[in-house]
């Protein structure tokens, strides 16, 4: 089933035809040709049409224009006027009348993709907020509106079969969104395959993958089914998809396409029946200009593609990620559960996490630890650069208040030398860093060498400088 | 990045994937195990972020175990040695997200490769 996906193009021109049909083909999704407004509509009342690209007519045809009976419709299809004759007053009748667009000739292939995308990514937006209230999320924690288009996609992504591409930026939780995907999809009960495209030896990709015969290698002493058989029924996950080799890009094209493929060694081809999410933290349009990646590939992985917003620009969802992932952190280090000093809310709404959730989950570890037995977390439990450039931003952010008081309770009155602050910053640095490592390592000097890099005696004269207990 | 090993024997085809592993790490310190109990004090303690856990299930009990872990390796890159092939062993793998399984009768291919490119790709 594709949702927004299916495609009719009513057009008399074949040439025109051939041009839409070829590219939405390419980019994945099903598509029908007619070339009557009489067909067109006959196909319309017996399917479900996301897309429907029109044959532009011109004012006179009054309400028997074929755009007014579409609409008329129970179906809400978008459409995108393509030129007849093409002239000023067809677009003007095709807009006026609630066309998503006009094409004018030529119809180029360009201007076809253009507007497929952004018609299934508004119709994904506007359509389907309501069955994101229904979703099992899962892992993932936010009410932020900026969350919202994101979680609309996923229900959209639940509901079919569509090929999914999921970008944004590295520890924005993109695993856990193509998780949720699987989860709330009727190949829930089957399995979830992850393929980590940046762990593929070159030499082994297509044994991983297709998995291989008894003999075809040496050291192929089994049988083994590869990853995509291991999906069958299921949905495979291609995490990092832009660190596919490219080499493979084209057999994998075939695998998207056919859902078929022959094991290494093998000598008949296999089916597996798997649905596919991929994600990726790479710009790939600018790798298929670079000859990186392959433009076929990417356009059949992107039928519906769901873009992670990063977590500065979801602020307001970090006090209910730190508190949910705060519960399972202390339940995971056997911790009695912490409370939060008012400042410390404040320090981490006023940090951009650059490395967003992944960060997050990381801070608030090294928290646990610096807090130790204490009942409550503070902002300087918090590392150190979270510290500092929260602090940095506290000082930039309130220039009248430090000229008119002379202090601030942020800052001190008395501002050190750039020397003196550098000097006291990294001291502060270095001792959060061995605090660290000797609670991660439970105290265990030998692993405490061996992560710092230093020697037994330098270890132990840093920890006294630090007054730092040694086990 | 940490290296952690588990595998409750240490019959030869243990050994073979131990050594594997190592040959991946260029010589830096692998944390072991061989029970479980032990294996999941040490995840109650912080690990790393990509940090590599080398899994090796005797047989499908053992696996089915590991999936208490489950929580636990949400941010260590697993890799799954299964016993056998079969398709329920390969359904409970997969509930672990491993970033790669292989069986333990045929891993003198893959694993190696496979670490010695995780520490690239995350360097």
């Amino acid at each position: 089933m594709q949702l927004a996906g299916n495609i009719l193009v009513i057009h008399s021109d074949q040439a025109i035809c051939r041009t839409i049909t070829n590219t939405a083909n390419l980019m994945g999704h099903a598509t029908v040709c007619v070339n009557t407004l009489a067909e067109g509509l006959r196909k319309i009342q017996a399917e479900t049409y996301g897309i429907v690209f029109l044959e532009a007519q011109s004012p006179a045809a009054g309400d028997q224009a074929g755009i007014l009976k579409i609409k008329s419709g129970a179906q809400s299809p978008e459409i995108v006027v393509v030129a007849g004759r093409g002239d000023p007053d067809e677009a003007e009748f095709a807009i006026a009348n609630g066309a998503w667009d006009y094409i004018d000739k030529p119809v180029a292939p360009e201007i076809i993709k253009l507007h497929v995308s952004q018609i299934l990514e508004y119709k994904a937006e506007k359509g389907l907020r309501k069955t994101a209230v229904n979703l099992d999320r899962k892992e993932i924690i936010g009410n932020s509106s900026r969350l919202d288009p994101s979680l609309a996609l996923l229900a959209q992504a639940a509901q079919s079969d569509v090929n999914v591409l999921i970008t944004g930026e590295t520890g924005t939780g993109k695993e856990l969104f193509a998780k949720a995907i699987h989860h709330n999809s009727p190949r829930a009960g089957e399995n979830f395959v992850i393929v980590d495209c940046t762990a593929l030896p070159d030499t082994l990709v297509e044994s991983i993958l297709f998995g291989h015969t008894r003999g075809a290698f040496t050291g192929a002493y089994v049988n083994q089914e590869g990853l995509i058989k291991q999906a069958d029924k299921g949905t495979l996950f291609l995490d990092e998809i832009g660190e596919l080799p490219l080499a493979l890009q084209k057999s994998f094209l075939r695998v998207i396409q056919e859902h078929k493929f022959r094991p290494v060694g093998g000598n008949q081809e296999r089916a597996s029946n798997f649905r596919l999410v991929a994600a990726t933290n790479r710009d790939l349009d600018l790798m298929v200009r670079q000859g990186a990646f392959r433009e076929d590939l990417l356009f059949r992985l992107r039928s519906l593609v769901i873009e992670l917003p990063p977590l500065r620009e979801r602020l307001d969802d970090v006090k209910e990620l730190i508190l949910h992932y705060m519960g399972s952190l202390c339940r995971r280090f056997r911790l009695e559960p912490k409370g939060f000093s008012p400042d410390f809310w404040s320090a981490v709404n006023n940090y951009p996490w650059p490395g967003n959730i992944r960060e997050l989950i990381q801070a608030l570890e090294k928290a646990l630890l610096s807090a130790g037995a204490e009942p409550m977390i503070y902002p300087k439990d918090l590392p150190t650069n979270i510290r500092i450039q929260v602090a940095r931003k506290n000082f930039s952010a309130r220039p009248e208040a430090r000229e008119e008081t002379g202090s601030s309770a942020a800052v001190p009155s008395a501002k050190p030398s750039l020397k003196e602050f550098h000097r006291s910053a990294l001291s502060a640095a270095e001792k959060e860093y061995f605090s660290d490592l000797m609670a991660s390592t439970g105290g265990d000097i030998a692993e405490a060498c061996r992560i710092s890099g230093l020697s037994r005696s330098r270890l132990y004269a840093l920890l006294k400088k630090f007054r730092l207990p040694s086990k | 990045m940490q290296f952690l090993f588990y595998a409750s024997s240490c019959g030869d085809d243990e050994i073979r994937i131990k050594a594997a592993f190592q040959a991946a790490t260029t010589g830096q310190s692998i944390e072991q195990f061989s029970n479980l109990a032990d294996l999941e004090e040490r995840l109650r303690r912080i690990v790393e972020p990509k940090s590599i856990a080398v899994l090796v299930a005797a047989d499908r009990e053992e696996l089915r175990k590991m999936q208490e872990f489950h929580d636990m390796v949400m941010d260590v890159y697993v890799i799954l040695v299964l016993p056998d092939w079969q398709e329920n062993t390969i359904r409970l793998a997969h509930l672990l997200r491993p970033r790669f399984i292989t069986q333990l009768k045929n891993d003198s291919i893959g694993l190696d490769q496979i670490v010695a490119k995780m520490i690239l790709a995350n360097h």
